[in-house]
C-alpha cells in the first residue's frame, strides 16, 4: 500500500476543512481464503481480495465517517471533502506533521497462509474430517471450514501518527452432527490464532476433531436437561462467551459513554464477587484476538476491568474516550475500512483462581455442568442473555450424575457476576467473531470453570 | 478502470490460462446514514463502494473468488484464484452459466424522487425519531438509537456466453430503539423501515411502536417451563 506522506497530508487537511478537529486515514489491504467442506468433499474454495480506505472526522463530539475502494488521489480527496461536507465551519488545523510510529511485532507469522498451496489446506480439513467421522457409527455428518486472512493496515491521522500493521490469522472450523433415530445433536470446535499456516504445527487436529464429534455422541444419547434456577458450573475456554456478551459488551466505551451500560459510573464500585478479576488482554503473542496496534494506531494493552470484584476500567475508543474524559485503552476496532473503529474487546477473560474442578463439583450437591457453551443473545442495555448449553451434565451429591441436553442458561450478566462463588484454576481460552456496530471482528473469549450459586436454566424436564 | 474494460482483462487473462467459461459480477453502491443521539448528530456516514465475483469453469469445475480493487493485481488475484478453487473442489453439481434471455420485463426498483431527498431531510427525520420517541412515554429513560440512511445499487453481469446485462436500485430506511425504565426494571423496544418511497416514512409512528414493543415487555414474569401453544408474531422471525 503506497500513500505518499504528500498525498496523505493532502487528505487529511482536506477532511479537515470544514472546521474539524481531528482526521485519520486507514487503508487495508486484506487477502482471504475460505474452503467448506462437507462429509469429505471439497463443496466451495473462495480466494478474495478486501481493499478500500476509510476517512473518519471528528468535531467534538461529532464523528463523520467516509469510505471507498478508490485510492487515487482524486478520488481520496474527493471522499474526504465530501465527509467533510457534513460540517460547516472555519479550517481549525492548518498543518499536520506526520511521524512514522515503530510498531512492536509481538505476533510472529512463520508460514504466510497465501504461500501455502490450496492442496495443503484441503489436506488439514481432510484429517480433521476423518478423525470426527470415524469417532463413532452415530456420526451423519462432518463440517469442516478453513479460513484465513492476511491484512495489510495502514493508519495515518491529523494529530501526526503514521503506522503499518499486518494481522494474518488462521482457524479451522469443525462441526460434528450424531444421529440417534430422529434426533440430531452436534458439537462444535473452532480453533485459531493470530498467526499463519504454522497453527497446524501446533494444534492437534484430529484431537480437536474428535472432540466435537464426542460432544454430539454424547448428547444425541443424553436426557433432557431440568429446567429450574438452581447452581451451574460453567467450563473453562468458551464458557467465557456469557461473560463476553453479557458483561464485556458493557464494559465497552461504545455502551458507557452513553450512559447505556449498567457497569456506567460505576468504577470504583464492587460489581462482581470479590472472587472475580477479569481483563482484556491484547497483546497475548499470536492470540486469536491479540493486534500490535488497535485500529486508531494505538498500542494493545493488557486492560484490568474488574479486579476482586471491583469495577477498575473500561475498553475505550478516542471518540467515546472524548466523551468520557478518559484516555483510549488500545480497544479500537472494525471489521474492515468499512466500518468506523469504536471500543470492542480483544481477548476478554475471567482470571485463574484457587479451586480445582474436582472441588468445584463436589462441592456441588445438585446443579448444571455446562462443560461446553453453544450459541446465544444478549440485549446489550440490559445485560439479558440466553445461552444454550451445547454439552450439559448433570451434579448431583457432588458428581457427574449423567449427560442432560437441551439446557439454556437465562438471565442478566450483572447479577451472574455477583453470584459466582467458586472459580477454578483452570483459565483457557476458546476462538469466536464478535459481532457489534464496527462489524465483525475475532475475539478471544475465556474462563477457567466457575460455578454460579443460580442461574434460570430452560429444559424440558421438572428439576428433581 | 472502467468496469467493462476490467472485465474484458480478465476474460482475456482467463483463456491464457485455460478458464473456459467465465462470468464476471459487478456491485456498486452509494451509501448514507446519520444516526442522533441527543439531538445532535453523533455519526454521519458516506460511502462508494465496488465489488467484483468472478467464476470460472476449469477441466469441469468451478471455482469462484472476488476483489474490491480494480487493478493489476486484482486480475491476477481473480484468476489465479478461481482457477486453484476449481482445482480443490469435489462437488460434481451441475453449474450453467446463463447466456441470457432474449427479452427482460422492466422493473421498477429505482425512484429517482428517493435519490432527491437531501442530507439534510434525512437528519431531520433521525431528529423527530428520537423527539417522537421521548414523547411517546414518559417511561423513555433513552432513545439509542435513531438513524436514517440511504443506498443506491447498479449491478453489472457479464459472462463468456454472450449474458450482459445491468440494473440499479435504490432505498431508504430508518430505525429507532428506546429504552424504557420503570423501577428497576429496563426494556428496550425498536421499529426498523425500509422503503424505495420517502412518504410512507412517518417518524410519529415508527417511534410510537419502537416506544409500545417495550413498554409491552416491563413487568413481565417468567413462564414457567413446559409445552405450550406458540403464537408467532408475524415480524418475529422474518427469515
Amino acid at each position: 500500500m503506497l500513500l505518499t506522506e504528500r498525498l496523505v497530508t493532502d487528505v487529511l487537511l482536506a477532511a479537515l476543512s470544514t472546521g474539524g478537529d481531528f482526521a485519520e486515514i486507514f487503508m487495508e489491504d486484506t487477502y482471504n481464503t475460505m474452503i467448506r467442506m462437507i462429509n469429505g468433499t471439497v463443496e466451495e474454495g473462495v480466494t478474495g481480495r478486501d481493499y478500500g480506505v476509510g476517512i473518519r472526522i471528528f468535531q467534538g463530539m461529532r464523528s463523520v465517517y467516509a469510505y471507498a475502494n478508490d485510492t487515487a488521489r482524486e478520488n481520496l480527496m474527493k471522499v474526504a471533502l465530501e465527509a467533510a461536507a457534513a460540517l460547516a465551519d472555519t479550517p481549525k488545523v492548518k498543518s499536520i506533521v506526520l511521524a512514522r510510529m515503530a510498531v512492536e511485532k509481538f505476533n510472529p507469522i512463520v508460514l504466510e497462509p497465501r504461500q501455502v498451496a490450496s492442496g495443503d489446506k484441503v489436506g488439514v480439513m481432510k484429517r480433521a474430517h476423518a478423525a470426527a467421522f470415524d469417532h463413532h457409527e452415530q456420526i451423519s455428518q462432518v463440517a469442516i471450514n478453513y479460513l484465513d486472512t492476511d491484512q495489510s493496515v495502514f493508519i495515518a491521522n491529523s494529530e501526526g501518527l503514521m503506522a503499518d500493521d499486518r494481522r494474518v490469522r488462521t482457524r479451522l472450523a469443525i462441526n460434528a452432527v450424531a444421529t440417534k433415530g430422529n434426533e440430531k445433536q452436534s458439537g462444535f470446535y473452532g480453533p485459531g490464532r493470530h498467526m499463519g499456516f504454522e497453527l497446524f504445527e501446533h494444534l492437534d487436529v484430529e484431537e480437536y476433531a474428535q472432540e466435537a464429534a464426542r460432544i454430539a455422541v454424547t448428547m444425541v444419547n443424553a436426557d433432557y436437561a431440568p429446567s429450574g434456577k438452581y447452581p451451574v458450573i460453567i467450563h473453562n475456554g468458551f464458557g467465557g462467551v456469557i461473560f463476553h456478551e453479557a458483561c464485556g459488551h458493557g464494559l465497552e466505551a461504545t455502551s458507557v459513554a452513553k450512559g447505556a451500560s449498567v457497569f456506567a459510573g460505576k468504577l470504583g464500585e464492587k460489581v462482581a464477587s470479590e472472587l472475580v478479576t477479569a481483563v482484556d488482554d491484547g497483546t497475548i503473542p499470536n492470540a486469536w484476538g491479540s493486534q500490535n496496534i488497535d485500529d486508531e494506531g494505538h498500542k494493545t494493552k493488557r486492560n484490568v476491568l474488574i479486579e476482586n470484584g471491583i469495577l477498575k476500567g473500561y475498553m475505550i475508543d478516542k471518540l467515546n474516550g472524548r466523551r468520557m474524559g478518559m484516555e483510549p485503552t488500545g480497544n479500537s476496532r472494525r471489521q474492515s475500512y468499512k466500518y468506523a473503529p469504536t471500543s470492542r474487546m480483544t481477548n476478554t477473560f475471567i482470571c485463574a483462581g484457587q479451586s480445582s474442578v474436582d472441588e468445584i463439583i463436589s462441592n456441588t450437591e445438585y446443579g448444571l455442568f455446562a462443560k461446553h457453551m453453544g450459541g446465544g443473545s444478549v440485549n446489550p442495555a440490559t445485560g439479558e442473555f440466553n445461552f444454550a448449553v451445547s454439552e450439559g451434565y448433570l451434579v448431583r451429591n457432588g458428581k457427574i450424575e449423567k449427560p442432560v441436553r437441551g439446557a439454556t442458561l437465562i438471565g442478566r450478566g450483572s447479577e451472574i457476576l455477583q453470584k459466582i462463588d467458586m472459580v477454578g484454576s483452570n483459565l483457557s481460552t476458546g476462538q469466536g467473531m464478535c459481532g457489534s456496530i464496527s462489524g465483525s471482528i475475532p475475539a478471544d473469549v475465556g474462563q477457567p470453570t466457575i460455578r454460579v450459586t443460580e442461574i434460570t436454566v430452560g429444559g424440558r424436564k421438572e428439576a428433581n | 478502470m472502467d468496469i467493462r474494460e476490467f472485465k474484458d482483462q480478465v476474460f482475456a487473462a482467463g483463456r491464457e490460462v485455460g478458464l473456459e467459461d467465465m462470468e464476471v459480477y459487478v456491485s456498486r453502491s452509494k451509501d448514507f446514514s446519520v444516526r442522533i443521539y441527543q439531538t445532535e448528530v453523533d455519526d454521519y456516514t458516506v460511502s462508494v463502494e465496488q465489488g467484483v465475483g468472478f467464476r470460472a469453469r476449469f477441466a469441469g469445475k468451478v471455482g469462484y473468488a472476488y476483489v474490491e480493487a480494480l487493478d493489476q493485481d486484482s486480475i491476477k488475484l481473480l484468476v489465479e484464484g478461481a482457477k486453484e478453487n476449481a482445482q480443490i473442489i469435489d462437488s460434481t453439481d451441475e453449474i450453467v452459466f446463463f447466456e441470457g434471455s432474449p427479452e427482460y420485463p422492466e422493473v421498477s426498483a429505482y425512484s429517482e424522487e428517493l435519490e432527491g431527498v437531501s442530507a439534510e431531510e434525512k437528519i431531520e427525520f433521525a431528529k423527530s425519531l428520537e423527539a417522537e420517541a421521548f414523547a411517546a412515554d414518559p417511561r423513555v429513560s433513552m432513545v439509542n438509537w435513531s438513524t436514517a440512511g440511504y443506498g443506491e445499487t447498479e449491478v453489472y453481469i457479464a459472462n463468456t456466453k454472450g449474458l450482459e446485462q445491468s440494473y440499479n436500485r435504490n432505498g431508504a430506511f430508518s430505525y429507532v430503539a428506546a429504552v424504557v425504565k420503570e423501577g428497576e426494571t429496563v426494556k428496550t423496544g425498536g421499529r426498523f423501515r425500509f422503503d424505495n418511497d420517502w412518504t410512507k416514512f412517518d417518524a410519529t409512528k415508527q417511534a410510537q411502536e419502537a416506544v409500545a414493543e417495550g413498554v409491552s415487555l416491563l413487568n413481565a414474569s417468567s413462564v414457567k417451563s413446559g409445552d405450550y401453544r406458540v403464537l408467532l408474531r408475524y415480524d418475529v422471525a422474518p427469515f
